[in-house]
Protein backbone atom coordinates (compact mmCIF):
# COMPACT_ATOMS: atom_id res chain seq x y z
CA UNK A 1 0.00 0.00 0.00
CA UNK A 2 1.34 3.39 -0.95
CA UNK A 3 1.18 5.81 1.90
CA UNK A 4 0.83 9.46 1.22
CA UNK A 5 3.17 11.61 3.21
CA UNK A 6 2.02 14.68 4.89
CA UNK A 7 3.06 17.80 3.08
CA UNK A 8 5.43 20.14 4.68
CA UNK A 9 4.10 23.16 6.47
CA UNK A 10 3.99 25.17 3.24
CA UNK A 11 0.63 23.59 2.53
CA UNK A 12 -0.79 25.17 5.59
CA UNK A 13 0.94 28.41 6.22
CA UNK A 14 -1.80 29.71 8.45
CA UNK A 15 -4.16 27.95 10.78
CA UNK A 16 -7.79 27.97 9.70
CA UNK A 17 -8.98 30.03 12.63
CA UNK A 18 -7.38 32.20 15.24
CA UNK A 19 -6.68 30.53 18.49
CA UNK A 20 -6.90 31.81 21.99
CA UNK A 21 -3.90 32.05 24.26
CA UNK A 22 -4.96 28.95 26.06
CA UNK A 23 -5.31 27.10 22.78
CA UNK A 24 -1.91 28.28 21.66
CA UNK A 25 -0.31 27.03 24.81
CA UNK A 26 -1.98 23.65 24.46
CA UNK A 27 -1.09 23.57 20.83
CA UNK A 28 2.51 24.30 21.54
CA UNK A 29 2.62 21.51 24.02
CA UNK A 30 1.11 19.16 21.45
CA UNK A 31 3.65 20.18 18.86
CA UNK A 32 6.46 19.69 21.35
CA UNK A 33 5.21 16.31 22.35
CA UNK A 34 4.66 15.36 18.73
CA UNK A 35 8.12 16.50 17.82
CA UNK A 36 9.45 14.44 20.64
CA UNK A 37 7.57 11.36 19.53
CA UNK A 38 8.03 11.45 15.78
CA UNK A 39 11.49 12.07 14.40
CA UNK A 40 10.35 11.51 10.81
CA UNK A 41 7.37 12.42 8.76
CA UNK A 42 4.37 10.36 9.64
CA UNK A 43 2.33 8.92 6.80
CA UNK A 44 -1.00 10.69 6.31
CA UNK A 45 -3.02 7.56 6.96
CA UNK A 46 -1.27 7.05 10.24
CA UNK A 47 -1.95 10.65 11.16
CA UNK A 48 -5.61 10.07 10.51
CA UNK A 49 -5.61 6.93 12.59
CA UNK A 50 -4.12 8.91 15.43
CA UNK A 51 -6.72 11.59 14.95
CA UNK A 52 -9.47 8.99 15.06
CA UNK A 53 -8.05 7.66 18.30
CA UNK A 54 -7.81 11.17 19.72
CA UNK A 55 -11.39 11.77 18.67
CA UNK A 56 -12.53 8.72 20.53
CA UNK A 57 -10.94 10.11 23.67
CA UNK A 58 -12.04 13.70 23.31
CA UNK A 59 -13.90 15.33 20.47
CA UNK A 60 -13.34 18.67 22.12
CA UNK A 61 -9.62 18.17 21.99
CA UNK A 62 -9.84 17.49 18.28
CA UNK A 63 -11.90 20.56 17.58
CA UNK A 64 -10.02 22.91 19.86
CA UNK A 65 -6.50 21.93 18.94
CA UNK A 66 -5.95 19.44 16.21
CA UNK A 67 -7.90 21.35 13.61
CA UNK A 68 -5.28 24.04 13.89
CA UNK A 69 -2.41 21.81 13.00
CA UNK A 70 -2.84 21.92 9.25
CA UNK A 71 -5.48 22.18 6.60
CA UNK A 72 -5.45 18.46 5.91
CA UNK A 73 -6.10 17.71 9.56
CA UNK A 74 -8.78 20.31 9.66
CA UNK A 75 -10.53 18.74 6.67
CA UNK A 76 -10.19 15.26 8.05
CA UNK A 77 -11.55 16.24 11.45
CA UNK A 78 -14.46 18.05 9.90
CA UNK A 79 -15.16 15.12 7.62
CA UNK A 80 -15.13 12.54 10.35
CA UNK A 81 -16.75 14.44 13.15
CA UNK A 82 -19.24 16.82 11.68
CA UNK A 83 -22.83 15.75 11.94
CA UNK A 84 -24.71 15.13 8.73
CA UNK A 85 -27.20 17.68 7.51
CA UNK A 86 -30.40 17.61 9.50
CA UNK A 87 -32.62 14.88 8.22
CA UNK A 88 -35.32 16.12 5.92
CA UNK A 89 -38.80 14.71 5.91
CA UNK A 90 -40.61 14.76 2.59
CA UNK A 91 -43.49 17.21 2.39
CA UNK A 92 -46.01 14.37 2.28
CA UNK A 93 -44.81 13.20 5.68
CA UNK A 94 -44.74 16.73 7.03
CA UNK A 95 -48.36 17.07 5.96
CA UNK A 96 -49.09 13.76 7.60
CA UNK A 97 -47.67 15.14 10.83
CA UNK A 98 -49.83 18.21 10.48
CA UNK A 99 -52.86 15.93 10.63
CA UNK A 100 -52.14 15.49 14.30
CA UNK A 101 -51.82 19.15 15.10
CA UNK A 102 -54.62 21.07 16.64
CA UNK A 103 -55.50 23.53 13.92
CA UNK A 104 -57.66 25.68 16.09
CA UNK A 105 -54.81 26.27 18.52
CA UNK A 106 -51.82 26.09 16.27
CA UNK A 107 -52.90 27.30 12.89
CA UNK A 108 -51.71 30.83 13.43
CA UNK A 109 -48.20 29.64 14.08
CA UNK A 110 -48.03 26.66 11.78
CA UNK A 111 -49.18 28.49 8.70
CA UNK A 112 -46.17 30.79 8.95
CA UNK A 113 -43.79 27.91 8.48
CA UNK A 114 -43.78 27.66 4.71
CA UNK A 115 -46.10 27.88 1.75
CA UNK A 116 -46.91 24.20 1.55
CA UNK A 117 -47.88 24.14 5.23
CA UNK A 118 -49.91 27.29 4.84
CA UNK A 119 -51.78 25.82 1.93
CA UNK A 120 -52.47 22.60 3.79
CA UNK A 121 -53.65 24.32 6.94
CA UNK A 122 -55.85 26.55 4.89
CA UNK A 123 -57.55 23.52 3.39
CA UNK A 124 -57.92 21.94 6.80
CA UNK A 125 -59.60 25.01 8.12
CA UNK A 126 -62.12 24.76 5.35
CA UNK A 127 -62.81 21.21 6.41
CA UNK A 128 -63.95 22.51 9.76
CA UNK A 129 -67.13 23.42 8.04
CA UNK A 130 -68.94 20.22 8.62
CA UNK A 131 -72.48 19.34 7.67
CA UNK A 132 -73.62 18.60 11.18
CA UNK A 133 -72.42 21.88 12.59
CA UNK A 134 -74.48 24.01 10.31
CA UNK A 135 -77.80 24.32 8.65
CA UNK A 136 -77.98 23.18 5.12
CA UNK A 137 -80.46 23.18 2.35
CA UNK A 138 -80.97 21.98 -1.13
CA UNK A 139 -81.44 23.77 -4.30
CA UNK A 140 -84.16 22.01 -6.20
CA UNK A 141 -82.58 21.82 -9.60
CA UNK A 142 -84.84 21.90 -12.60
CA UNK A 143 -83.41 18.61 -13.76
CA UNK A 144 -83.38 17.02 -10.35
CA UNK A 145 -79.79 17.93 -9.63
CA UNK A 146 -78.71 18.79 -6.11
CA UNK A 147 -76.52 21.55 -4.81
CA UNK A 148 -75.06 21.69 -1.40
CA UNK A 149 -73.63 24.24 0.86
CA UNK A 150 -71.93 24.53 4.17
CA UNK A 151 -71.96 27.38 6.57
CA UNK A 152 -69.51 28.09 9.28
CA UNK A 153 -71.12 27.59 12.64
CA UNK A 154 -70.35 31.18 13.48
CA UNK A 155 -71.39 32.41 10.10
CA UNK A 156 -74.72 30.85 9.52
CA UNK A 157 -76.45 33.44 11.63
CA UNK A 158 -75.20 36.05 9.25
CA UNK A 159 -76.35 33.87 6.42
CA UNK A 160 -79.73 33.50 8.04
CA UNK A 161 -79.99 37.22 8.53
CA UNK A 162 -79.18 37.90 4.93
CA UNK A 163 -81.33 35.17 3.61
CA UNK A 164 -84.24 36.10 5.78
CA UNK A 165 -83.87 39.66 4.76
CA UNK A 166 -83.77 38.89 1.09
CA UNK A 167 -86.62 36.46 1.26
CA UNK A 168 -88.72 38.81 3.27
CA UNK A 169 -88.17 41.65 0.90
CA UNK A 170 -88.94 39.51 -2.08
CA UNK A 171 -91.84 37.75 -0.40
CA UNK A 172 -90.37 34.34 -0.92
CA UNK A 173 -91.42 31.59 1.41
CA UNK A 174 -88.87 29.23 2.89
CA UNK A 175 -90.59 26.28 1.34
CA UNK A 176 -90.16 27.76 -2.11
CA UNK A 177 -86.45 27.70 -1.82
CA UNK A 178 -85.85 24.86 0.60
CA UNK A 179 -88.42 22.18 -0.03
CA UNK A 180 -86.24 19.38 1.29
CA UNK A 181 -84.86 20.87 4.42
CA UNK A 182 -84.94 17.62 6.34
CA UNK A 183 -82.80 15.60 4.03
CA UNK A 184 -79.68 17.73 4.14
CA UNK A 185 -77.73 15.29 6.23
CA UNK A 186 -77.61 12.81 3.37
CA UNK A 187 -75.73 15.08 1.07
CA UNK A 188 -72.13 15.03 0.27
CA UNK A 189 -71.41 18.63 0.75
CA UNK A 190 -67.69 18.80 0.87
CA UNK A 191 -66.88 17.64 -2.62
CA UNK A 192 -69.45 19.89 -4.12
CA UNK A 193 -68.33 22.97 -2.39
CA UNK A 194 -64.68 22.19 -2.86
CA UNK A 195 -65.06 22.61 -6.59
CA UNK A 196 -65.14 26.30 -6.33
CA UNK A 197 -63.65 26.92 -2.94
CA UNK A 198 -60.28 25.87 -4.23
CA UNK A 199 -60.38 28.48 -6.94
CA UNK A 200 -58.02 31.23 -5.92
CA UNK A 201 -60.43 33.88 -7.01
CA UNK A 202 -62.42 34.84 -4.01
CA UNK A 203 -60.38 37.70 -2.85
CA UNK A 204 -61.22 41.34 -2.53
CA UNK A 205 -61.97 42.36 -6.05
CA UNK A 206 -63.71 40.65 -8.83
CA UNK A 207 -65.42 37.40 -8.17
CA UNK A 208 -66.58 34.81 -10.56
CA UNK A 209 -68.16 31.65 -9.32
CA UNK A 210 -69.53 28.85 -11.33
CA UNK A 211 -71.67 25.87 -10.56
CA UNK A 212 -71.75 22.83 -12.72
CA UNK A 213 -75.41 23.40 -13.04
CA UNK A 214 -77.80 22.92 -15.87
CA UNK A 215 -78.37 25.62 -16.84
CA UNK A 216 -75.15 27.01 -15.41
CA UNK A 217 -75.42 29.85 -13.00
CA UNK A 218 -72.65 32.37 -12.78
CA UNK A 219 -72.08 34.90 -10.12
CA UNK A 220 -70.14 38.00 -10.70
CA UNK A 221 -69.51 40.69 -8.25
CA UNK A 222 -67.23 42.47 -5.94
CA UNK A 223 -66.51 42.04 -2.31
CA UNK A 224 -65.40 44.96 -0.30
CA UNK A 225 -63.52 44.07 2.78
CA UNK A 226 -62.83 46.80 5.19
CA UNK A 227 -60.00 45.05 6.94
CA UNK A 228 -58.36 46.31 10.05
CA UNK A 229 -58.84 46.23 13.71
CA UNK A 230 -61.67 46.74 16.12
CA UNK A 231 -62.48 50.28 15.28
CA UNK A 232 -63.73 49.40 11.84
CA UNK A 233 -65.69 46.39 12.93
CA UNK A 234 -69.22 47.04 13.98
CA UNK A 235 -70.00 45.53 17.31
CA UNK A 236 -73.03 43.84 15.84
CA UNK A 237 -70.73 41.74 13.73
CA UNK A 238 -68.99 40.45 16.81
CA UNK A 239 -72.30 39.48 18.23
CA UNK A 240 -72.95 37.39 15.17
CA UNK A 241 -69.73 35.47 15.58
CA UNK A 242 -69.75 34.24 19.13
CA UNK A 243 -67.15 31.61 18.44
CA UNK A 244 -64.86 34.02 16.70
CA UNK A 245 -63.86 33.94 13.12
CA UNK A 246 -61.11 31.89 11.70
CA UNK A 247 -59.17 33.43 8.91
CA UNK A 248 -61.12 36.06 7.17
CA UNK A 249 -60.20 34.81 3.76
CA UNK A 250 -61.67 31.48 4.64
CA UNK A 251 -64.71 33.16 6.02
CA UNK A 252 -65.22 35.17 2.91
CA UNK A 253 -64.91 32.07 0.82
CA UNK A 254 -67.51 30.39 2.89
CA UNK A 255 -69.69 33.40 2.79
CA UNK A 256 -69.50 33.42 -0.95
CA UNK A 257 -70.17 29.73 -1.04
CA UNK A 258 -73.36 30.43 0.82
CA UNK A 259 -74.08 33.27 -1.46
CA UNK A 260 -73.53 31.12 -4.50
CA UNK A 261 -75.80 28.51 -3.08
CA UNK A 262 -78.39 31.06 -2.23
CA UNK A 263 -78.23 32.63 -5.65
CA UNK A 264 -78.63 29.26 -7.26
CA UNK A 265 -81.60 28.68 -5.04
CA UNK A 266 -83.19 31.90 -6.13
CA UNK A 267 -82.45 31.28 -9.75
CA UNK A 268 -83.82 27.81 -9.61
CA UNK A 269 -86.82 29.05 -7.79
CA UNK A 270 -87.55 31.54 -10.49
CA UNK A 271 -86.73 29.07 -13.15
CA UNK A 272 -89.24 26.70 -11.64
CA UNK A 273 -91.79 29.41 -11.24
CA UNK A 274 -91.10 30.75 -14.66
CA UNK A 275 -88.59 33.48 -15.05
CA UNK A 276 -90.83 35.39 -17.39
CA UNK A 277 -93.27 35.79 -14.55
CA UNK A 278 -90.67 37.62 -12.57
CA UNK A 279 -89.29 39.68 -15.34
CA UNK A 280 -85.73 39.70 -16.50
CA UNK A 281 -85.16 43.19 -15.27
CA UNK A 282 -86.23 42.53 -11.75
CA UNK A 283 -83.73 43.59 -9.18
CA UNK A 284 -83.45 41.80 -5.90
CA UNK A 285 -82.63 44.90 -4.07
CA UNK A 286 -81.79 44.03 -0.56
CA UNK A 287 -79.83 47.06 0.39
CA UNK A 288 -80.45 48.42 3.80
CA UNK A 289 -79.60 46.29 6.77
CA UNK A 290 -77.40 43.86 4.96
CA UNK A 291 -76.00 46.27 2.44
CA UNK A 292 -76.27 43.47 -0.01
CA UNK A 293 -77.45 43.66 -3.54
CA UNK A 294 -78.22 40.83 -5.85
CA UNK A 295 -79.66 41.35 -9.25
CA UNK A 296 -79.95 39.34 -12.40
CA UNK A 297 -77.75 41.03 -14.91
CA UNK A 298 -78.41 38.98 -17.93
CA UNK A 299 -80.68 36.24 -18.82
CA UNK A 300 -79.64 34.14 -21.76
CA UNK A 301 -80.95 30.83 -22.98
CA UNK A 302 -78.34 28.76 -21.32
CA UNK A 303 -77.39 30.60 -18.20
CA UNK A 304 -78.27 33.08 -15.54
CA UNK A 305 -75.99 35.87 -14.66
CA UNK A 306 -76.18 37.68 -11.42
CA UNK A 307 -74.25 40.44 -9.92
CA UNK A 308 -73.89 41.26 -6.31
CA UNK A 309 -72.14 43.76 -4.17
CA UNK A 310 -71.63 43.42 -0.54
CA UNK A 311 -69.60 45.00 2.10
CA UNK A 312 -69.27 42.49 4.83
CA UNK A 313 -67.61 44.50 7.49
CA UNK A 314 -69.64 47.61 7.18
CA UNK A 315 -72.88 45.73 6.97
CA UNK A 316 -75.28 46.77 9.66
CA UNK A 317 -76.46 43.42 10.75
CA UNK A 318 -78.41 44.23 13.80
CA UNK B 1 -42.68 -19.21 13.99
CA UNK B 2 -39.90 -19.61 11.43
CA UNK B 3 -37.22 -16.96 11.30
CA UNK B 4 -36.23 -15.05 8.23
CA UNK B 5 -33.54 -12.50 7.47
CA UNK B 6 -33.59 -8.88 6.51
CA UNK B 7 -30.62 -7.14 4.96
CA UNK B 8 -30.13 -3.53 5.99
CA UNK B 9 -28.76 -0.81 3.72
CA UNK B 10 -25.37 -1.20 5.37
CA UNK B 11 -25.35 -4.92 4.58
CA UNK B 12 -26.13 -6.27 8.00
CA UNK B 13 -28.29 -9.35 8.18
CA UNK B 14 -30.89 -9.28 10.91
CA UNK B 15 -32.87 -12.32 11.83
CA UNK B 16 -36.49 -11.73 12.57
CA UNK B 17 -39.60 -13.83 12.91
CA UNK B 18 -41.76 -13.83 9.86
CA UNK B 19 -44.81 -12.83 11.89
CA UNK B 20 -42.95 -9.80 13.21
CA UNK B 21 -41.57 -8.79 9.83
CA UNK B 22 -45.04 -9.01 8.36
CA UNK B 23 -46.13 -6.03 10.40
CA UNK B 24 -44.60 -4.27 7.43
CA UNK B 25 -47.03 -4.33 4.55
CA UNK B 26 -44.11 -3.93 2.17
CA UNK B 27 -42.39 -7.05 3.48
CA UNK B 28 -45.65 -8.94 3.73
CA UNK B 29 -46.43 -8.25 0.09
CA UNK B 30 -42.90 -9.10 -0.87
CA UNK B 31 -43.12 -12.43 0.91
CA UNK B 32 -46.38 -13.20 -0.79
CA UNK B 33 -44.81 -12.40 -4.13
CA UNK B 34 -41.61 -14.37 -3.75
CA UNK B 35 -42.92 -17.21 -1.61
CA UNK B 36 -41.19 -18.80 1.36
CA UNK B 37 -37.95 -17.05 2.22
CA UNK B 38 -37.30 -18.59 5.58
CA UNK B 39 -34.48 -20.66 4.16
CA UNK B 40 -33.50 -18.38 1.33
CA UNK B 41 -31.57 -15.20 0.90
CA UNK B 42 -32.27 -12.24 3.16
CA UNK B 43 -34.76 -9.65 2.01
CA UNK B 44 -32.92 -6.44 1.22
CA UNK B 45 -34.23 -3.30 2.87
CA UNK B 46 -32.10 -0.83 0.96
CA UNK B 47 -33.52 2.36 2.49
CA UNK B 48 -33.05 1.48 6.14
CA UNK B 49 -29.78 1.10 7.97
CA UNK B 50 -29.08 -1.45 10.68
CA UNK B 51 -29.69 0.81 13.66
CA UNK B 52 -33.05 2.01 12.42
CA UNK B 53 -34.08 -1.42 11.20
CA UNK B 54 -33.39 -2.91 14.62
CA UNK B 55 -35.49 -0.17 16.19
CA UNK B 56 -38.33 -0.83 13.79
CA UNK B 57 -38.13 -4.55 14.47
CA UNK B 58 -38.22 -3.84 18.20
CA UNK B 59 -41.44 -1.95 17.70
CA UNK B 60 -42.89 -4.68 15.51
CA UNK B 61 -42.02 -7.32 18.09
CA UNK B 62 -43.77 -5.41 20.81
CA UNK B 63 -46.83 -4.88 18.66
CA UNK B 64 -46.84 -8.28 17.02
CA UNK B 65 -50.21 -9.20 18.52
CA UNK B 66 -51.94 -5.92 17.84
CA UNK B 67 -55.13 -6.31 15.85
CA UNK B 68 -54.87 -5.14 12.26
CA UNK B 69 -56.11 -1.66 11.56
CA UNK B 70 -59.52 -1.34 9.95
CA UNK B 71 -59.46 -0.49 6.29
CA UNK B 72 -60.89 2.97 6.83
CA UNK B 73 -58.35 3.92 9.44
CA UNK B 74 -57.35 6.92 7.43
CA UNK B 75 -60.38 8.58 8.86
CA UNK B 76 -60.20 11.45 11.30
CA UNK B 77 -60.77 9.35 14.39
CA UNK B 78 -57.26 7.95 14.21
CA UNK B 79 -55.64 11.24 13.47
CA UNK B 80 -57.47 13.41 15.92
CA UNK B 81 -55.80 12.03 19.00
CA UNK B 82 -52.23 12.80 19.87
CA UNK B 83 -52.28 10.32 22.73
CA UNK B 84 -49.46 7.84 22.61
CA UNK B 85 -49.41 4.75 24.75
CA UNK B 86 -46.72 4.58 27.36
CA UNK B 87 -44.52 1.95 25.76
CA UNK B 88 -44.53 3.82 22.47
CA UNK B 89 -43.69 7.05 24.23
CA UNK B 90 -40.60 5.46 25.73
CA UNK B 91 -39.76 3.82 22.43
CA UNK B 92 -39.83 7.20 20.75
CA UNK B 93 -37.51 8.79 23.26
CA UNK B 94 -34.66 8.98 20.78
CA UNK B 95 -32.82 11.86 19.22
CA UNK B 96 -34.56 13.74 16.48
CA UNK B 97 -32.50 12.22 13.74
CA UNK B 98 -33.44 8.72 14.80
CA UNK B 99 -37.06 9.78 15.17
CA UNK B 100 -37.14 11.05 11.61
CA UNK B 101 -35.34 7.93 10.44
CA UNK B 102 -37.99 5.80 12.10
CA UNK B 103 -40.76 7.80 10.45
CA UNK B 104 -39.10 7.47 7.08
CA UNK B 105 -38.57 3.75 7.62
CA UNK B 106 -42.16 3.25 8.75
CA UNK B 107 -43.33 5.09 5.67
CA UNK B 108 -41.06 3.06 3.40
CA UNK B 109 -41.89 -0.26 5.03
CA UNK B 110 -45.56 0.69 5.14
CA UNK B 111 -46.11 0.20 8.86
CA UNK B 112 -48.96 2.62 9.40
CA UNK B 113 -49.31 2.30 13.17
CA UNK B 114 -45.62 3.05 13.63
CA UNK B 115 -45.88 5.94 11.21
CA UNK B 116 -48.79 7.25 13.27
CA UNK B 117 -46.83 7.04 16.49
CA UNK B 118 -43.89 8.82 14.87
CA UNK B 119 -46.07 11.56 13.46
CA UNK B 120 -47.87 12.04 16.76
CA UNK B 121 -44.54 12.31 18.52
CA UNK B 122 -43.35 15.00 16.15
CA UNK B 123 -46.71 16.79 16.34
CA UNK B 124 -46.34 16.88 20.11
CA UNK B 125 -42.78 18.12 19.71
CA UNK B 126 -43.76 21.15 17.68
CA UNK B 127 -46.50 22.25 20.03
CA UNK B 128 -45.72 25.68 21.35
CA UNK B 129 -42.80 26.22 19.00
CA UNK B 130 -42.36 29.34 16.95
CA UNK B 131 -42.37 29.16 13.15
CA UNK B 132 -38.61 29.62 13.15
CA UNK B 133 -38.13 26.76 15.59
CA UNK B 134 -40.42 24.58 13.51
CA UNK B 135 -38.45 25.40 10.39
CA UNK B 136 -35.28 24.38 12.18
CA UNK B 137 -36.85 21.18 13.39
CA UNK B 138 -37.92 20.18 9.91
CA UNK B 139 -35.08 21.80 8.04
CA UNK B 140 -37.59 23.84 6.09
CA UNK B 141 -36.72 26.97 4.22
CA UNK B 142 -38.90 29.98 4.78
CA UNK B 143 -40.24 30.54 1.28
CA UNK B 144 -42.58 33.39 2.10
CA UNK B 145 -41.87 36.80 0.73
CA UNK B 146 -42.06 39.57 3.33
CA UNK B 147 -45.33 40.69 1.72
CA UNK B 148 -46.83 37.23 2.04
CA UNK B 149 -45.75 36.98 5.64
CA UNK B 150 -47.29 40.34 6.27
CA UNK B 151 -50.51 39.22 4.66
CA UNK B 152 -50.73 36.22 6.99
CA UNK B 153 -49.94 38.44 9.93
CA UNK B 154 -52.75 40.78 9.00
CA UNK B 155 -55.16 37.91 8.59
CA UNK B 156 -54.19 36.53 11.94
CA UNK B 157 -54.56 39.92 13.58
CA UNK B 158 -57.99 40.31 12.13
CA UNK B 159 -59.03 36.91 13.34
CA UNK B 160 -57.61 37.48 16.79
CA UNK B 161 -59.12 40.88 17.20
CA UNK B 162 -62.33 40.14 19.08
Amino acid sequence: MTLEYAPVDAENPEPPRPSSDADTQENTSIEQSTTACFKHRVPRELQYMILAEAGRRSLRFLWNNCRLVCRAWDHEIQRTTSRPEPLWLPVELQINILEYCDYAEQSRVLRYTCKSWESEIYKKLLHNYRPLSCPAGSVPGANGGKYHFLVHKGLYRLYDALLGNIMFRNRIRDSDVFPHMDSYSQWETRNEIQKYLDDPIILPGSVFLSYDAEPPVHLQGTVKLAGGRGATRPSSLDALFPTGLSLWRTTVRMYLADLAYYAVALCTHYQTQGWENVGSTRVFNVRGPSNFRLLPMEWAEDEYRLIFDMDILTAALA
Amino acid sequence: MAPMKLLSSDNVEIEVEKEVAERSVLIKNMLEDVGDTTVGAPIPIPNVNEGVLRKVIEWCEHHRNDPPQPADEDSDSRKKSTDIEEWDQKFMQVDQEMLFEIILAANYLDIKPLLDVGCKTVANMIKGKSPEEIRKTFNIQNDFTPEEEDQIRRENEWAEDR
